[in-house]
């Protein structure tokens, strides 16, 4: 429930409610007042009417005892013969005019005379719309005995002139005595105790609608009263609701307004200095306070951003920065500046501690560089930020140092590299040139000799070349190892490249009955041809080696961004246990052992792969069922380097 | 000489029956002659009761001239003076005799009631009467 209807609800309850209540009961205690007056007229009328009533039939039953005593009723005796009575009662009822009818019988109830013809000499029957008003009739003379009966007929509608005006009515039989409310009607219903009116009610009633006609009249007169009333309270409660709640709605809007758009330079507009005008002016009051400490917080902020920047550019600078005085003087002089507060580096010890490892001899060793101290008190910020400072300096000491140590080290290595090439170079030479000799006389000698020398410097001469290949393989090892092979990228047929590794192997192939196949996707490709082809080499003679029957193949192709080049052959094959240790040195399967090998072959291929960022691998569905190696080479690091 | 006179005019009334004034009775009533003077008597209501039965007179009409006679020769008395003798008598609650309008009522009249007595013209009798008393009249008178 908001403030409006609140108020109209008080603004209701205490003016026109009290109305509504007094005008509801006092039209209630009216129409009570008037309900119980109307039924007071209501009982009285009937009791006039019934008295009325009563005296007509007093009157008729005084008329008829006096006629019974006219001398003309002895006629009864003689059956009226000469009409005296019959014309009496005729001139009677022409006197009185009534409804109904004077008869007189005789004692046997014959009628001797009435005051209607037709109904002489025949017994009296009498309808019961009808009372019956009767008085014997005695002889005027002698003992004055009984001669017959007068009566006087009278029929009911001779009531209705009492019963004019408003709802009256005369029943018979049963029926409720008191009040009643029937229809439209409050009756009252009385009974007649007296003969001839036994067993008769007198009903008399008013229409509600004429008794409450007045109570109606004043309530349509409330009823336009409250409206009017309700009208006038509703264009006071406008004019009162516009003058207070206006401002209090123009304040709410104001203060959603600044809330969604986030402008605080709006204000609400004051006319009014009652409360609400008060409320504005303090709200517009707290506008420009909160204006103000806004603008103030904008330019705090901006403050801090530049802080922030010039804390982010010192410490990019202190991080490049990697002679060690330089770093420490621009150091200090930045925070000197972002501190506002002078700031001295000392070696005595005070302040913040820099630590940090610097390279004494060959080796890095953590010590003291020295202290940095401000001058006068600091805030915890500042303090929490200097030793920020203090760590950023000795990571940037330690760095410089790491970098200076890696260096001297990456010389000392690179000597030691050259020194191991020139070594192998020169074993290399030194080892081979006594196994030429060896090989060359052997060979010599296996020609001139014959029998069981010759065998014999034969099997000096296979050893020796085993022994060649083994040293070869051997260096090249070693040099992959240490790092002597240089890799150079060149532009490489790969067809040529195929055609050429192929006709190295193509005599072994021959002598063992095996098929050679060929299959390249692939045209020109940049790498280290030497490399490439030592590989392929080297699975290409074990292809040969390892196989008996059937063919190998090999072949290049593309697949998506990697090079692949693949060696299949339908040889002994590889378990699949073993498939991944053959690529380590100095593993062979035994097979690979009984055919002799240096165990280095496959090593060497991984070294050299790495070498120009390819891999190799195999494939094989276990022993016996012929094996696949491969070489992949990413095809983005096959760029010419042109 | 007087009673002589009476008879004379009794017997004359026998022999000329026709056109007198006849006093009658019921048939039931136990009354079979009476003297003028009875008749006089009942009629001013001096006597009530003739035989142990009460005598009720049944007159006619005032202006009747039967009447006239009867009040002449019967009764004695002019109208003024039956008036007067008659307001003396309501003193006394006496009333004078009923009046019936026609001799047919007072035949029928007095053939009903018990010492009922009244006169009519001697052709109006009828059956069930008995004449107690007649009135001669002169031929003028008839």
């Amino acid at each position: 429930m908001n403030l409006k209807s609140k108020v109209f609800a008080v603004f209701f309850a205490f003016s026109f409610l009290p109305f509504l209540i007094f005008a509801i009961f006092s039209l209630y205690q009216t129409k009570n007042s008037l309900q119980h007056q109307v039924k007071k007229e209501i009982k009285t009328r009937n009791e006039i009417i019934k008295k009325s009533i009563y005296s007509e039939v007093e009157k008729l039953r005084a008329l008829l005892s006096t006629w019974s005593k006219q001398q003309i009723m002895n006629d009864i005796i003689v059956d009226d013969v000469d009409k005296r009575i019959a014309s009496f009662l005729r001139k009677a009822q022409k006197v009185l005019n009534f409804k109904g009818y004077i008869v007189c019988t005789d004692p046997e109830g014959y009628v001797v005379a009435s005051s209607v013809p037709e109904i002489e000499g025949i017994k009296l029957k009498v309808r019961s719309d009808f009372i019956v008003l009767k008085t014997s009739v005695f002889s005027s003379f002698g003992r004055r005995e009984k001669i017959g009966e007068l009566y006087i007929i009278y029929s009911l509608e001779n009531f209705k002139k009492f019963l004019k005006g408003s709802y009256a009515e005369l029943l018979k039989g049963k029926a409720e005595t008191g009040f009643s409310e029937k229809g439209e009607f409050i009756t009252y219903t009385s009974e007649f105790e007296k003969e001839p009116l036994k067993g008769y009610y007198l009903v008399t009633g008013e229409k509600k609608e004429v008794i409450f006609s007045s109570v109606y009249r004043t309530l349509s007169f409330f009823s336009l009263i409250s409206l009017f009333s309700l009208f006038f309270t509703f264009i006071g409660f406008s004019f009162f609701t516009f003058r207070i709640f206006k401002p209090l709605e123009n304040l709410t809007i104001t203060i959603r307004d600044i809330t969604r758009s986030g402008d605080y330079s709006k204000r609400v507009s004051v006319k009014s200095k009652d409360e609400v005008g008060e409320l504005s002016r303090a709200f517009n009051e707290l506008l420009n306070k909160v204006e103000n400490l806004l603008s103030e917080l904008e330019e705090e902020s901006r403050l801090r951003f530049r802080l922030f920047v010039k804390l982010v550019e010192m410490i990019q600078k202190t991080l490049k920065e990697e002679n060690e005085e330089r770093l420490f003087s621009y150091t200090l002089r930045e925070v000197e500046e972002l501190l506002g507060k002078r700031v001295r580096f000392t070696k005595e010890k005070c302040g913040f501690e820099v630590r940090a490892k610097v390279i004494r001899g060959e080796e890095l060793k953590e010590e003291t560089l020295g202290y940095i101290c401000p001058e006068g008190e600091l805030s915890p910020e500042a303090e929490r930020f200097l030793i920020s400072v203090c760590n950023l300096l000795s990571a940037q000491v330690e760095r410089v140092n790491l970098l200076k140590l890696e260096k001297t080290l990456r010389k000392k290595a690179e000597e030691s590299s050259r020194a191991k090439s020139a070594f192998l170079g020169s074993i290399s030479h030194e080892l081979k040139t006594p196994l030429h000799a060896i090989i060359g006389f052997s060979e010599y000698l296996s020609e001139v000799l014959e029998g069981e020398l010759r065998e014999a410097s034969e099997s000096i001469n296979r050893s020796g070349k085993y022994l060649l290949s083994l040293i070869n393989e051997i260096l090249d090892f070693v040099k992959a190892e240490a790092g002597a092979f240089k890799v150079k990228s060149a532009k490489v047929n790969v067809e040529e490249l195929v055609e050429e590794v192929m006709k190295l192997v193509e005599h072994a192939a021959r002598e063992k009955g095996l098929e050679l196949r060929k299959n390249v996707k692939v045209e020109d490709i940049c790498t280290d041809p030497i490399v490439l082809k030592k590989i392929l080499l080297n699975f290409l003679s074990n292809a040969v080696k390892f196989t008996e029957k059937g063919y190998v193949e090999l072949g290049v192709i593309k697949k998506g961004n990697v090079v692949e080049f693949y060696v299949k052959d339908t040889g002994i094959g590889i378990e699949k246990e073993k498939q991944r240790e053959i690529f380590e040195p100095f593993t062979q399967t035994e097979e690979g052992m009984r055919r002799g090998g240096t165990g280095l072959g496959l090593a060497l291929c991984k070294k050299l792969a790495d070498l120009i960022g390819g891999s190799v691998g195999v494939y094989s569905e276990g022993k016996g069922k012929g094996s696949l190696f491969f070489l992949k080479i990413p095809r983005d690091l096959l760029e010419c380097k042109s | 000489m007087r009673r002589f006179i009476t008879l004379l005019l009794i017997g004359l009334v026998s022999i000329v029956r026709g056109g007198d004034i006849v006093f009658i009775v019921g048939e039931d009533t136990k009354i079979y002659r009476l003297t003028k003077d009875q008749v006089r008597e009942i009629y001013l209501k001096e006597i009530n009761f003739i035989n142990g039965v009460e005598v009720v007179p049944v007159n006619l009409p005032a202006g009747n001239p039967l009447r006239k006679i009867v009040e002449e020769k019967v009764i004695g008395l002019s109208g003024e003076m039956l008036r007067i003798y008659w307001n003396r008598k309501y003193v006394y609650g006496v009333e004078p005799p009923i009046v019936l309008s026609s001799e047919k009522a007072v035949v029928k009249f007095v053939k009903k009631v018990k010492g009922a007595i009244g006169y009519v013209r001697e052709e109006n009798l009828d059956e069930g009467v008995r004449v107690v008393y007649r009135l001669k009249l002169n031929e003028s008178e008839k």
